[in-house]
């Protein structure tokens, strides 16, 4: 998927503007956000497993290289082969391969994002193969051309009436020529087109919620038993996911397995959960002859070395763009790439650049509700702030800003000279906002007056009130 | 092995800041897979039973409690019949399925590749009390796509081979087999989805019901 990060805010402006859009992203608080409520309130451990979990990430994230040689060693004995990318395109040309080696003709896919990291469906598409997206919402996207909105509810932009649309203009051919409207029906639609796909596939992609070092298995977790139907009924399967995704031990996938569901999904555990190891056995009754993994680490090793490392905890639950405050008013499409909301913020600038992604780490208030609902602890609005400085130490913000947050820091520096300036301003402000509590227009500030009122100050500033203060109680 | 490996491997390790690890921490490390040490076990107040009944049922799957494997059959032909499905039914190739004795008015098979079956009859290698989930694991008599693709798919299960939990079933599962079987599924309710506008329909790939019968 081509970056269009760039165009945030323009991009933000329009998704503002969507209607559609706007009803479904008033639906995340009673849905995901309430269901998640309710998971917390009834676990009295969920603060303990939180902190255990990030204590498990980070130890494996410690030995990340030793875990990895043991899962891929576990792979091997059960009969699957594992295949290494350092970069997309590398991913892409080894999945590509397989397939030929194959000589399969159509693949079908359980949802990934790992899968739209590295642009699959493109590459096999332009290779030839028959590519169908299987998980309900990404099927969806897939006919409508679009990218995911969000990483655990893809299609969520996305109304009952387009749905229906959609369908009639694709499915007519096969067969089916009402147009559906009750969601039901909807549904029932899509199972039976897919069905016939499922049984047609030669080749079963899914991603990997959790990788097993202790018995080379991949997790995944669904509710629609998409990903479990592309592991099973193909003759080859194969499995894309990045190297953060290995645990030790399937004790300690148990343990992230209590928190996914319930910070994704508001689900104490998903409809199904599965563990797949190797190819079918001898004598097993059904499952793919063959089992590859590629294990895909664009940039993530570098991740791992800089400040950034605890990104790499991440289990992709989506509870902190469900959070995000940002995120519910824009949506994921705004974000312009693969990951929104303030883990994609995180992300994107360092798979894509940040260049073309630099307004997302700015695209935030700092509120920390993210980091409140993250069920691995991973510190959003440090990360957040980390690439901001990164940015202007590389000289990538605007050489306004830039200009103006040296001047700060240079007066900020001198606490004397600070009190000194700010003092006399704040009283000003005060005074000329006074009669009606707020300016609509300030210059250099445009930006924050153009579409809401800047409260005005009290009158003196927080040091001169808290000496105030210290004084009086004497 | 590949280059790309090799160099995967070196970032990570540059990352780090050292080099392979050292043969003792490798030593450690497999020490630490060989325990795998449990966490936080989440309490519950319910018996295992009970636990185990209320999560699925609120999952959307039925329930039924027999006290004697004779009693199944019966049970099934009325499922059956509540649901307006067809007598026709694919079992996985278990002892304990084999030995019911069907009515002529049930067509239960054993399941043969490509069989195209809407009901589905299998056992569990166990339950799981903490969250209501029945574990399958794929074998010579246990094809996995009998989980997944019929319409309906019925349960039979021992109240012994009731755990508390996942990790009830891991220490089970390692005592068992030497290797993890090909498929192990956790399911816990029938296939649903929540893609069209957030609201929960059944039946998207999977079984659109799941009918549990617990025996003893």
């Amino acid at each position: 998927m081509q970056p269009n990060s760039r165009h945030f805010q323009v991009n933000a402006e329009s998704a503002l503007r969507e209607p559609n859009l706007q009803s479904a992203l008033k639906q995340l608080e009673s849905g995901f956000v309430a269901g998640r409520q309710r998971c917390y309130d009834a676990l009295p451990e969920f603060e303990a497993l939180r902190d255990r979990a990030k204590e498990v990430l980070d130890h494996t994230l410690d030995n990340l290289d030793a875990y990895l040689l043991e899962y891929e060693a576990r792979v091997l004995e059960s009969g699957g082969l594992v295949h290494w990318a350092s970069t997309p395109e590398e991913a892409r040309e080894i999945v590509v391969r397989i397939c030929r080696d194959a000589e399969a003709r159509s693949v079908i896919r359980g949802k990934s994002m790992i899968g739209e990291e590295i642009g699959i469906n493109d590459a096999l598409e332009a290779n030839g193969f028959e590519v169908t997206e299987t998980d309900l919402g990404e099927y969806i996207l897939q006919l409508a051309k679009e990218p995911p909105s969000h990483i655990v509810a893809p299609a969520i932009h996305k109304t009952k009436d387009e749905i229906s649309d959609l369908f009639l203009e694709h499915h007519r051919g096969l067969g089916f020529t009402q147009r559906q409207t009750e969601r039901s029906a909807l549904v029932n639609e899509a199972r039976q087109v897919l069905r016939e796909k499922f049984l047609a596939a030669d080749v079963g992609m899914t991603g990997a919620n959790f990788l097993i070092a202790e018995t080379g298995s991949n997790v995944i977790v669904t509710n629609e038993g998409n990903g479990d139907l592309s592991s099973t009924l193909p003759r080859v399967q194969i499995v894309t996911a990045a190297v953060d995704k290995v645990v030790p031990t399937l004790e300690d996938a148990s343990l992230l397995l209590r928190l996914l569901g319930r910070s994704a999904t508001g689900q104490e555990i998903t409809a199904y959960t599965t563990f797949t190891t190797g190819p079918r056995r001898e004598r097993d009754a059904d499952g793919p002859g063959e089992y590859h993994v590629v294990l895909i680490d664009n940039h993530r090793s570098e991740m791992l070395g800089s400040e950034l490392r605890p990104m790499l905890r991440c289990i992709r639950c989506g509870a902190c763009m469900n959070h995000c405050p940002v995120y519910g008013r824009i949506g994921g499409h705004a974000y312009g790439w693969v990951y929104p909301g303030p883990m994609g913020s995180v992300l994107t600038p360092l798979m894509v650049g940040l260049d073309e992604a630099g307004h997302l780490p700015n695209a935030c208030t700092l509120n920390g509700r993210c980091e409140t609902v993250c069920p691995v602890k991973i510190p959003l609005p440090r990360l957040l702030r980390s690439l901001r400085s990164r940015q202007h130490l590389q000289r990538q913000n605007s050489s306004l800003a830039r200009i103006a947050l040296s001047l700060w820091s240079w007066v900020a520096l001198r606490p004397r000279l600070y009190q000194l300036l700010t003092r006399p301003a704040m009283a000003l402000l005060a005074r000329l906002g006074s009669r009606s509590g707020g300016f609509r227009r300030m210059p250099l500030a445009s930006g924050w007056t153009r579409v809401r009122d800047l409260p005005a100050p009290q009158g003196s500033t927080f040091q001169a009130r808290w000496q105030q203060q210290q004084r009086d109680r004497k | 092995m590949s280059a790309a490996r090799e160099q995967v491997l070196a970032r990570i390790r540059a990352a780090l800041g050292r080099g392979e690890p050292d043969p003792e921490r490798t030593t450690e490390l497999r020490e630490r897979i060989a325990q795998h040490p449990r966490h936080i076990e989440p309490a519950f107040g319910e018996t295992p039973r009970q636990r185990f009944r209320q999560k699925l049922e609120a999952a959307e799957a039925s329930f039924a409690e027999l006290e004697t494997l004779d009693a199944v059959a019966a049970e099934i032909e009325r499922y059956l019949e509540a649901h307006g499905a067809e007598k026709r039914i694919a079992t996985s190739g278990d002892d304990l399925l084999r030995a019911i004795e069907w009515p002529a008015s049930v067509d239960a098979q054993p399941w043969v590749a490509g069989s195209d079956h809407r009901v589905s009859l299998t056992t569990a290698y166990c339950g799981i009390a903490e969250t209501g989930s029945l574990l399958l694991v794929s074998g010579e008599q246990n094809p996995t796509c009998l989980n997944f693709l019929p319409d309906y798919h019925v349960v039979v299960i021992k109240a012994e081979q009731l755990v508390l939990r996942m990790e009830d079933a891991w220490d089970s599962l390692r005592a068992s087999t030497r290797q993890m079987p090909r498929s192990v599924n956790f399911i816990s309710g029938p296939s649903k989805t929540a893609d069209v506008e957030q609201t929960v329909e059944y039946g998207a790939h999977g079984p659109r019901c799941l009918h549990v019968i617990l025996v003893g």
